[in-house]
Parts: C-alpha cells; structure tokens; sequence
C-alpha cells in the first residue's frame, strides 16, 4: 500500500455509519447500494435482500430493537433529502427525486447504543418486498400500517391485513395521489333517505306516512310508486 | 388464582370466545380484544385497533410546522410533553435551531412533571383495574397539583402545546418554581402512603406478583420500550443512553426492575418500575429548578419557519417509552411526511405472545400494567 492510499484513512476516521456501510457492502455487494448522509444517514438496500441484511445486522451487529418502520411516498418531492457537497455554489439546486414508494427501517441496538436507517426503494406500482417480521417480531404491525396506509405488500408476512383504517377502506390514505373520499364508500350501497324523508323530518320513522306526505306535496317516491 | 396456573386440567374445559371491549372499562382506551379460552386459561388473544385513528400521518402533512404540535399532543393525551418534545427535536435538528438554555431547563422541569402526572395516573388506575379505589383518589388529588402548575405556565390543562420549534411558550417563573417546591414536599411525603397502600399491599402483591411476565427477549424483540423494558431489568433509558436536551446535565438513577417480589418483567415489577420513576423525577426537578435561569431567552422563534430538504428520526423517553418522529422535510411551509413510532402499539403487538397461557381475569391485571393509551396507538 502506498502512502497516499492510507492517508485519506488516518486523517479521517469513519464515522459508525461508514463502517457498517463497508461492512455490509463486503458481505452483500451489489445489493447494498449508497450511503446517503442526510440529517440522519441511511443505507440504501435492494429491496429483495432486505431480509438477509436485516438478519445479518441483528445477528453479526447485534442490533437488537427495530425502532421505527415507515413508509413514504416521494410523489411531489421536489428534492432528495441528499445534502450538497461542501462547496457547492448557492445556486446549485438539490438533485431531483424519481417518484417512489420506499420503506425506511430505524433500527437499533440496546446493547452495543448504535442506531441504522436503511431504506428500500420500491416501484410505484407495484411495491412489492420481504417481510422482517421474522426478523424483529415487532414489524409484523408496522408493516400492516404500511399496507394499510400505502399498500405495500410483504411477503410471508404471517398476517397482512389492515390494521388501523376498517377492513373494507377504499385506498391507501398516505399516498400522495390519494383523494379523500366525500364519503364512507361502504355506505354508498347503503339507501339514500328519499326527498320527502329530508324534507319532512317527523315522517321519517314511518314509511308510509313519508309516502303520503310526499304525495301532499306533488313529489313522486320510491314508496308511492 | 395464579397458584392454580400449574393444575391447568382444573380448567380445562370448552373453547369460549370472549370479546372484550371496545368499550371495556380497564382497556384505557377504546381497545377490543377477541380472546379466545379454554375454561379460564387463555389460548388465543388478538388485540383490534384503529377505533380511535385519526390519521395524525395524514393531517400533519397539510399544516405549518408548528401546528403539527397540537396534533402530537393528542396522540398520548395523557403526557403530552413527551410527545412534543421528540417532535420538536426532529424539527430543530432539520432546521438547525439551537434552543436557548432557559428553554432547555424549561423542558425538563415540564417532561418531568408529566412524567410524575402520568405515573400518577398509571398508579391509580392501575389501581382501579385489580379492584382497588382508593388508590385512585389519592394519585388524582395530587396529580391535580401538577396539573395546576402546568395550567399556570402553558394555560391549559391537559393539551399544553407547550414545548415549541425553538424552545417553549413561556418560561417557569418564580411563582411556578415555587409552586413545583411545594408540590415536591408534598409529594415526598406521599410516596410512602403509596407504598403502604398499594406497592406493599399483600393483596395486591399476590394479585399482581408473577402474573403478566414479559421476558427480556420478548421485550426487544417487540421494541417494547420505557418502564416495560426496564422491568425486565434492562437499564435502558434514553436520558440516560442517548443524551437530549440537557440530561447529561442531572444527577438519577435508572429504574429497573428490582425482582423484590414475583420476578423480573411481571406486573408489580413494572408497577414499582413507575413509583420508583417517580422519585427519581423529582430528584431531577429539584435540580432542575434551582439550576433553572431566572432571565435570558427561552423562545428561538421562527416566524414562516421554511425547514430545507432533509429527513431525520428523533427520539425521547416519555412516560411510556421511546416515542420516535420520522420526519421529511421538503424546503416548504409544512412537512412532507411525519411518521410516529408509539411505544404503546409496539408493546400492545406482542399482547397476542406474552397474553397468551395466562387464566382470563389476568388479561385485564397485564393490560393496565403495561400502561397502555389508545390515542397513542391509533394516533
């Protein structure tokens, strides 16, 4: 080794994030993709292998607690959360985002004090990923939150239902191109009360009183028909 | 009841589904539970959720930054503070706002007196759960005096919005600190009514000892955080492990379990977890208050705060555990998206595990003492 190659490393010690980014990239190669250093830095995983990384940091990290499992949609973000490079001029803009559904992982270890974002980019379309609930039990509710919330599938997650929106909820709220419903759809197949039901509130309990009222007033209903 | 848990055949008997709640008494919340036993021991438990959501995810993405707060605050009703406060972290550091220290000081005097508020109210309900009422009255006459103190400098008295991007609304002065003097008197003086009236209670030992147990690796493996996890005896605090604020800065214990009854990780092992946090609480707030600035700022504010592009995951320990923000800025007026972590659906997640095998009136002593908030859970 040259005397130039290791001087980067001896005035600059890498930070706990770039080690374990070394680390895992070692181990896991191509599937391990950036190293992205934000207010918070996270790792950038291929998707399929997130189980493997994730067995591979509890066993050999020691990372004991998944703290936080998030989804996100970055439809309408502007910028990536990638801080400039030092040096950069003021009117340098942040690099632009492609549109993408990912999950985020906050893990953490209560023995060794060390915390790790990961973070697995998904297709819009169609997010598709493994589950770590095998992993960290307590992902088997974060991820059906983020089924529920934006329609992620985990696979061999042992129970994918939603969990906090009522079962037969129409659509993923957190998306961002999700639009708010003007009403409960299941109630849609629900009976509409009739005009002379709204128009005569005192009649409303007996139906035939409604349909005589109705006809009182010239308006044709469902009953008097 | 617990000593028969060994002669299960005594039980034995049909499968009876039972659903309890979602509006049962010692569920804290509006929380359904299908239960499913086998004479009186249960086999299957399945805790239903989402009754009290109210999408907070989806609200905060449509309102300025600082009117995320109130939104938090509604999440844990019942200690506030310890929402805001991870909140506001994540936020300072997106925005690199630094707090001045008389607001520094300012949040821990109120995230310790929720603290005590909140443990309070844990202790009597917890109380009322297993049958006992008096307890109850107690611990809400003097919960009410925190309460007092926090109407005082917040001028609210449940939802405080008190801790803001940059420090608080507005400081303890002299008459606050006055007041927090007299409440610590008073509420040393209390504890060992507690003690006898509950904590050493043979009744309530035998009811509660030994029921309930949570193991280490259970705990976290459900992220199961705050006096939870401490009463599997793993010292692990946050204010002590990962530093925020100013508690590097004061002088306390971390409680753990002490295993002085039953064993590590049951439900009297978490209850003393909650008295013993109490105390050392007030040890923090004695020191807090003397050290409290009587001048100077307390408010960085920022009016039209735009964050830049960034994103970061925040934590506090609130009287419940770990509460966690993950927050993505997009250079706007409001965030881009805000994601919760509540220590209460991570440890109610692993109710169908430890729930499991214990006889049925257990289900509601293990419940209330995992101090559970349904406005958390569902947020």
């Amino acid at each position: 080794m040259t005397e130039s190659e290791s001087a980067p490393a001896a005035t600059e010690p890498l930070t706990p994030e770039e080690e374990l980014f070394r680390a895992l990239k070692e181990e896991f190669g191509e599937a391990i993709r950036e190293l992205v250093s934000a207010a918070s830095p996270y790792i950038v995983v291929e998707p399929a292998r997130i189980r493997d990384v994730a067995f591979h940091l509890r066993d050999a990290f020691g990372f004991d607690s998944l703290m936080c499992l998030s989804g996100i949609d970055t439809l309408g973000q502007k910028h990536s959360t990638k801080p400039l490079p030092p040096g950069s001029p003021r009117s340098a803009k942040p690099e632009p985002i492609g549109e993408e559904i990912a999950v985020v992982y906050h893990i953490g270890s209560v023995t060794t004090r060390r915390k790790v974002a990961l973070r697995a980019p998904l297709d819009r379309r169609t997010p598709r990923l493994p589950s770590v609930s095998s992993v960290w039990k307590v992902a088997a509710w974060h991820e059906r939150e983020a089924f529920d919330m934006f329609g992620i599938v985990f696979e061999d997650h042992p129970n994918l239902t939603r969990i906090l929106c009522p079962e037969d909820w129409v659509g993923h709220p957190l998306r961002k191109d999700y639009e708010m419903p003007k009403r409960y759809a299941a109630w849609e197949h629900a009976r509409r009360p009739s005009a002379a039901e709204l128009a005569e509130p005192e009649s409303r309990v007996a139906g035939e009183d409604a349909s005589r009222a109705a006809e009182k007033n010239g308006i044709t209903t469902e009953n008097s028909r | 009841m617990r000593r028969l848990n060994g002669n299960r055949h005594f039980f034995e008997g049909d499968t009876l589904f039972v659903n309890m709640g979602p509006q049962h008494p010692s569920t804290h919340g509006v929380l359904r539970l299908l239960i499913e036993t086998d004479g009186e021991v249960v086999t299957k438990a399945e805790p239903k959720i989402g009754y009290l959501h109210r999408c907070f995810e989806k609200s905060a993405e449509g309102v300025s930054w600082e009117g995320v707060i109130p939104y938090t605050d509604r999440m844990d009703y019942v200690g506030p503070i310890g929402n805001e406060w991870p909140y506001c972290l994540a936020v300072e550091r997106l925005a690199g706002i630094e707090v001045p220290e008389r607001g520094e000081y300012c949040r821990v005097i109120a995230a310790e007196l929720q603290r005590i508020a909140s443990h309070l109210l844990a202790f009597g309900t917890y109380g009322l759960d297993i049958g006992a009422i008096t307890p109850f009255l107690h611990a809400f006459r003097d919960r009410e005096k925190v309460l007092d103190i926090l109407e005082y400098v917040s001028g609210a008295r449940l939802l405080y919005n008190y801790i803001r991007i940059g420090g608080v609304v507005r400081p303890f002065d002299e008459k606050a600190t006055a007041m927090i003097r007299d409440f610590l008197s008073d509420l040393a003086t209390r504890l060992p009514e507690y003690h006898q009236l509950l904590s050493y209670n043979n009744i309530f030992i035998e009811r509660t000892a030994g029921v309930g147990v949570i193991t280490r690796d259970q705990a976290l493996t459900y992220n199961i955080t705050g006096p939870n996890l401490r009463a599997t005896g793993i010292e692990w605090d946050l204010r002590r492990n990962d530093p925020y604020g100013f508690y590097d800065r004061f002088e306390f214990d971390v409680a753990v379990g002490t295993g002085e009854h039953g064993v590590l990780g049951d439900c009297w092992n978490r209850y003393i977890v909650r008295l013993i946090e109490i105390e050392e609480s007030m040890r923090i707030l004695e020191q807090a208050i003397t050290m409290l600035p009587t001048d100077g700022p307390f408010w960085n504010y920022k009016r039209n705060l735009k964050v830049p592009p960034g994103e970061t995951y925040a934590r506090a320990e609130s009287a419940r555990g770990e509460v966690g923000f993950y927050v993505v800025a997009n250079g706007e007026l409001k965030p881009f998206r805000v994601k919760a972590k509540s220590p209460c659906f991570c440890a109610l997640s692993g109710f169908p595990e430890y729930g499991t095998g214990m006889l049925l009136a257990d289900v509601v002593a293990t419940l209330g003492s995992i101090d559970i908030v349904l406005g958390e859970v569902d947020r």
